[in-house]
């Protein structure tokens, strides 16, 4: 469908109304986020094009659009030779002459084509319309657009092929494809996958295994994050089919095999890298006085600090070289040396073996030598110095989240939130919602309202389509008397965003 | 300083109104109010309307469960199919999150935000609880006076009693989209789809009560929040008898053919379980608060405590089905009304009592003096709680019964030297009480229940010793709680200084992460000292002793 989409090549400036070939109003955007706009009518811009609300026009720019059909329009004559043709009444239709009849009859099939593929595509946000597409490791079910979608499929394929490797399991012969649901935005993935709200992904661990998890348009590399966390939890399972990772090292793992990169150019998967989210948890612990314990952390069942305190003890482990094979044994023998205390329950219909915390924690112990306190000390005195000295945060991404970090916790840091977003600008940030965070927190409590101003319009410039936006640009401006402006600027929001019932209220409390 | 409260609420709409006629037999149920005539399937069973209910008029529940097992031989599932009438207003579902606008007394602004579901489908998404769902069919048919959207739903991940299919048919109206909805298991839709075929088609208009069209908002007051620190006894007791009312009230008027009502004591029960077991709950129900007010008569001594509704259901499906995707909420004040079970499992092990008990002294409690309920260390409620819920009424009094699990899980911990020394645990603060995870905390609970157990009604109550400390301690940190309140109205309210540097912001935040947890431990150190005044080491031993042997 995705090739269908892109059969004419629609280039800007090169077009003119062809008024018998659509209806009006019938027009189609699809942004490079996935996202599919129907309904709005299009008008070519310089630069880009402008979508027509009740309340104002929205400028998109070519760089957000991967495609788009407009009632109507028609490719301009580009040359002399053209125009000669033309003169002659024949026009020029993908490389050859032909006569404006006939050209005429395949721009009309075509564009019956592509309407029809557009409205497929926008009929396909409807589980029941998704898409499927089987690989070697994995069946896709799928609601995004193809483009968006090959990226995810051909990352997965590559992890797994990488942690195999790595890790050197032996898959199970009759190991078929594992059904993986990837849906177009966090609602859908909570209605259709069931799990409820605050789940971000999940790795259903018993037959038939499914892994859900969705599309967040604005943070890609985050549903990465997410996608290669829950497929570890898979590879884990390959390990030993009958056995369920304990917590710890399960989630920890996951969280260092989150952190992967792949790069195209050079066709590697790099893992194990920071993964600034969880750095931040860890330092706002450490900023409250609060340090983990290392026998407290490896011990605990189910404790949310193997995201957190975890991660940071997997990379320190799988980062140094006197402690990466010694780990990497630890995590071996849980399900597999003989020594170990297993537990096992019914799960369904099958029978899972695991072992407990205080278990994991012997087990710890003897393969990493912590035999005796002095030494669990020790190790526990290199792992903080580890967190300390070699992980920081690296990206523009790293401090958004660092800076989303200071401004949401208790009490908040604005003035360490400020800097941090202020960072993340000038290393190249492209990430509207920084803009839109930094925006309003210059706002707060009256603070930098030109600056914040100018935070808020950045962010729409970069994501034009983005309602809650508007409101809070409605509301910043309402702050300065222009009124009217507030008014139309939330409105056109809740157009933008009609499911979204905040953004008519954003501001109010001022009128 | 103007302060903003945003209260959200999935409200509006139509106040659920107890006039109607109820199906007889094989006669349809008409519904007046509503305009509308639907022949139930024989057999299933009316389930009151939650007396909150907006958005439901009417349902029913199938006699008969049906079964699903999971592939492979694993759990077996067993389901009632439900049949559910919803009304949404469209006049009420166009008025998309309006908001209205006001002041209160003390300036505070506040945006009452009328969110109403869009429509059915909306509904579902915010209501539906039962695993993931996605509508697999749709289409439109259109009926002489009106059109309908027949849907096909199918709820196939992580369900929690199996797939399911739910088809519902939305009739669109000039004021009102109905929408009749029925759920049956996947496995068995096949046998069932005439009965839910019929049922859909027997579906009728009929013409509208005035009342409808008027019924773009709940039509009640929305009770605003209310210090009730600031209010004297007097007025508190007037508020709480003026809830209780309007709960006793609005109860009564949700009960549907074979539910009973009863008093018994203080308590209204309505009941569609057997006339012994509903009689046993409310003398039950008596007797933990009778057992309440001579163990603890200083606590909250002129306050007036609520007499709350019981619900009993006929069985857990009732009673899930009573809670199912309706909007049991209340702002404010809290509803006086307790809806639990007959579990069946014979009155003295029942896990209902146990929950009964639990709420019955939790509601007590918190009447007589809130601020004594939340300051309880993590050890003294969990420990009481843990008291009572095992509690029946024999001969007239409380027999408070041994949690065998628990007393063996500690009894496990105390041979591997995991016992943690009463004076330790008295001293806990909440999170160092939780601890670092299930193990600990488990330990922590199974140890304060036996605790307190052993002051109450142990040897800890026979000791000179020891027979009083539980009121000492309750006594005590009133008095300490009350210091500490009234220390904290005397001090001028001082703005702290806002920090400048981000130097400064970090201390600040690493002061305030402390501040509680120091409050907390002084508060508890405070206690404990003047309470166990004078306890000498051979007095702890002696009592530690008695305690561990005891368990």
């Amino acid at each position: 469908m995705q090739a269908l989409l892109r059969i004419v090549v629609i280039s800007l400036g090169l077009l003119v109304p062809f008024a018998a070939a659509q209806e009006a109003g019938n027009d189609f955007l699809l942004l490079k986020d996935g996202r599919v706009i129907v309904g709005k009518k299009l008008t070519r811009a310089e630069g880009g094009l402008k979508l027509t609300f009740k309340n104002g026009e929205v400028f998109v720019p070519q760089e957000l659009i991967e495609d788009c059909l407009i009632a109507g329009e028609l490719l301009a004559p580009a040359s002399e030779e053209e125009k000669a043709q033309i003169a002659k009444g024949n026009v020029r239709f993908e490389g050859k002459w032909m006569s404006v009849k006939q050209r005429d009859a395949l721009i009309a099939k075509r564009n019956k084509e592509r309407t029809d593929a557009f409205k497929a595509l926008e009929a396909r946000k409807e589980w029941r319309n998704r898409a499927k597409q089987t690989t070697k490791h994995f069946a896709f079910e799928y609601t995004l657009p193809d483009k968006v979608f090959d990226n995810y499929r051909d990352l997965m394929e590559t992890y797994f092929e990488t942690f195999i490797k790595d890790w050197k399991i032996s898959l199970p012969r009759d190991l078929g494809p594992l059904l993986v649901c990837l849906h177009i935005d966090y609602d859908a993935m909570i209605q259709i996958g069931g799990a409820g709200q605050g789940v971000l992904g999940y790795f259903k661990f018993i037959e038939p295994m499914e892994l859900n998890f969705y599309h967040d348009r604005l943070d890609p590399e985050f549903t990465q994050e997410v996608m290669f966390h829950e497929t570890n939890h898979y590879l884990q399972k390959l390990i030993d089919l009958d056995f369920s990772m304990p917590h710890f090292p399960g989630e920890s793992l996951a969280e260092f095999y989150g952190a992967s990169k792949w790069d195209p150019v050079k066709k590697k998967l790099s893992t194990g890298l920071i993964l600034e989210g969880r750095l931040c948890e860890v330092q706002s612990d450490i900023d409250s006085g609060n340090w983990r314990k290392l026998s407290e952390l490896v011990s605990t069942d189910g404790d949310y600090d193997h995201y957190t305190w975890g991660w940071s003890l997997v990379h320190f482990l799988m980062s140094t070289p006197a402690y990466s094979k010694k780990f990497r044994e630890f995590v071996n023998a849980l399900p597999a040396g003989k020594d170990v205390k297993r537990e096992g329950s019914q799960v369904g219909s099958e029978y899972l073996k695991t072992v407990e915390g205080k278990e994991v924690w012997r087990v710890f112990q003897k393969y990493l030598g912590l035999e005796k306190p002095e030494q669990v000390e020790a190790l526990q005195g290199e792992w903080y110095a580890y967190i300390k000295s070699n992980l920081k945060l690296v990206s523009a991404r790293g401090f958004e989240e660092a800076a989303r970090n200071a401004s949401g916790m208790y009490p908040p840091r604005p003035i360490k939130a400020k800097r941090l977003f202020q960072t993340a600008i000038e290393m190249g940030s492209k990430n509207p919602q920084t803009y839109y965070r930094y925006g309003k927190l210059l706002l707060e409590d009256g603070g930098e309202v030109d600056k914040g101003i100018e935070m808020l319009r950045k962010a729409i410039e970069l994501d034009p389509l983005n309602g809650s936006y508007y409101g809070e640009l409605g509301r910043a401006l309402g702050r300065k008397g222009q009124k009217d402006e507030a008014k139309r600027l939330r409105q056109l929001g809740a157009e933008i965003d009609p499911d979204d019932p905040w953004i008519t209220i954003l501001g109010l409390e001022d009128d | 300083m103007t302060r903003l409260l945003l209260w959200l609420m999935c409200a509006c709409a139509i106040a659920t109104l107890a006039l109607d006629v109820r199906a007889q037999g094989s006669k349809p149920y008409e519904n007046q109010d509503f305009g509308y005539r639907i022949k139930a399937p024989k057999e299933w069973t009316q389930i009151p309307m939650q007396s909150t209910e907006k958005w439901q008029t009417a349902k029913w529940l199938c006699n008969r469960s049906y079964f699903y097992t999971e592939s492979g031989g694993g759990w077996t599932y067993e389901h009632k199919p439900e049949l559910v009438v919803l009304a949404f207003p469209t006049q009420a579902a166009r008025k998309r999150a309006e908001v209205e606008k006001k002041e209160d007394k003390d300036k505070n602004v506040i945006l009452v935000i009328e969110n109403p579901y869009k429509d059915y489908l909306d509904y579902l998404k915010r209501t539906n609880n039962d695993g993931g769902f996605y509508v697999s069919d749709e289409k439109p048919i259109d009926l002489k006076d009106h059109k309908v959207t027949c849907y096909e739903i199918k709820i196939e991940k992580l369900t929690r009693t199996g797939p399911k299919r739910i088809i519902t048919w939305v009739h669109h109206t000039t004021l009102v989209d109905y929408a009749v909805q029925i759920d049956v298991l996947e496995d068995s839709y096949d046998k069932l789809k005439k009965e839910v075929t019929d049922t859909q088609k027997s579906f009728e208009l009929l013409s509208v009560s005035g009342r409808l069209a008027g019924a773009a908002s709940t039509g009640e007051r929305i009770e605003d929040f209310v210090d009730e620190d600031k209010l004297t006894p007097e007025q508190r007791k007037t508020r709480r008898v003026e809830s209780e009312k309007t709960a006793h009230r609005k109860a009564k008027a949700t009960v549907t053919e074979g539910w009973d009502v009863l008093q018994v004591g203080r308590f209204l029960i309505l009941s569609h379980s057997d006339a012994k077991f509903a009689q046993r709950v409310g003398e039950q129900a008596e007797a933990v608060f009778k057992w309440c007010e001579s163990t603890f008569p200083f606590v909250g001594t002129n306050e007036y405590v609520r007499q709350p509704v019981i619900r009993i259901c006929a069985n857990q499906d009732e009673e899930r089905s009573f809670f199912g995707g309706g909007s049991f909420f209340v702002f404010g004040d809290r509803m006086p009304e307790i809806v639990m079970h007959n579990d069946q499992a014979g009155f003295v092990t029942s896990y209902e009592v146990d929950y009964l008990n639990r709420t019955i002294f939790s509601l007590w409690f918190q009447d007589r003096d809130s601020n004594l309920w939340w300051a309880m260390p993590g050890w003294l409620s969990n420990g009481l709680t843990q008291l009572v819920e095992k509690s029946r009424l024999d001969k007239g009094k409380l027999d408070f019964r041994t949690d065998v699990y628990g007393r063996d899980e500690l009894r496990e911990l105390i041979r591997a030297g995991n016992g943690t020394k009463p004076r330790e645990l008295f001293k806990l603060t909440d999170s160092d009480y939780v601890g670092g995870g299930g193990d600990q905390w488990a330990s922590r609970h199974y140890q304060s229940g036996a605790l307190v157990r052993h002051l109450t009604v142990g040897e800890g109550a026979k000791n000179s010793k020891s027979k009083d400390v539980l009121r000492n301690y309750m006594k005590t940190l009133r008095t300490v709680v009350s210091e500490i309140e009234a220390a904290e109205s005397a001090k001028k309210p001082v703005e702290a200084a806002k920090p400048k540097t981000e130097e400064e912001e970090e201390a600040f935040f690493k002061n305030k992460n402390q501040e509680w947890k120091k409050k907390e431990q002084e508060l508890l150190d405070a206690t404990f000292d003047r309470c166990f005044h004078g306890w000498s080491d051979s007095d702890w031993a002696a009592f530690e002793k008695s305690y561990f042997e005891n368990v």
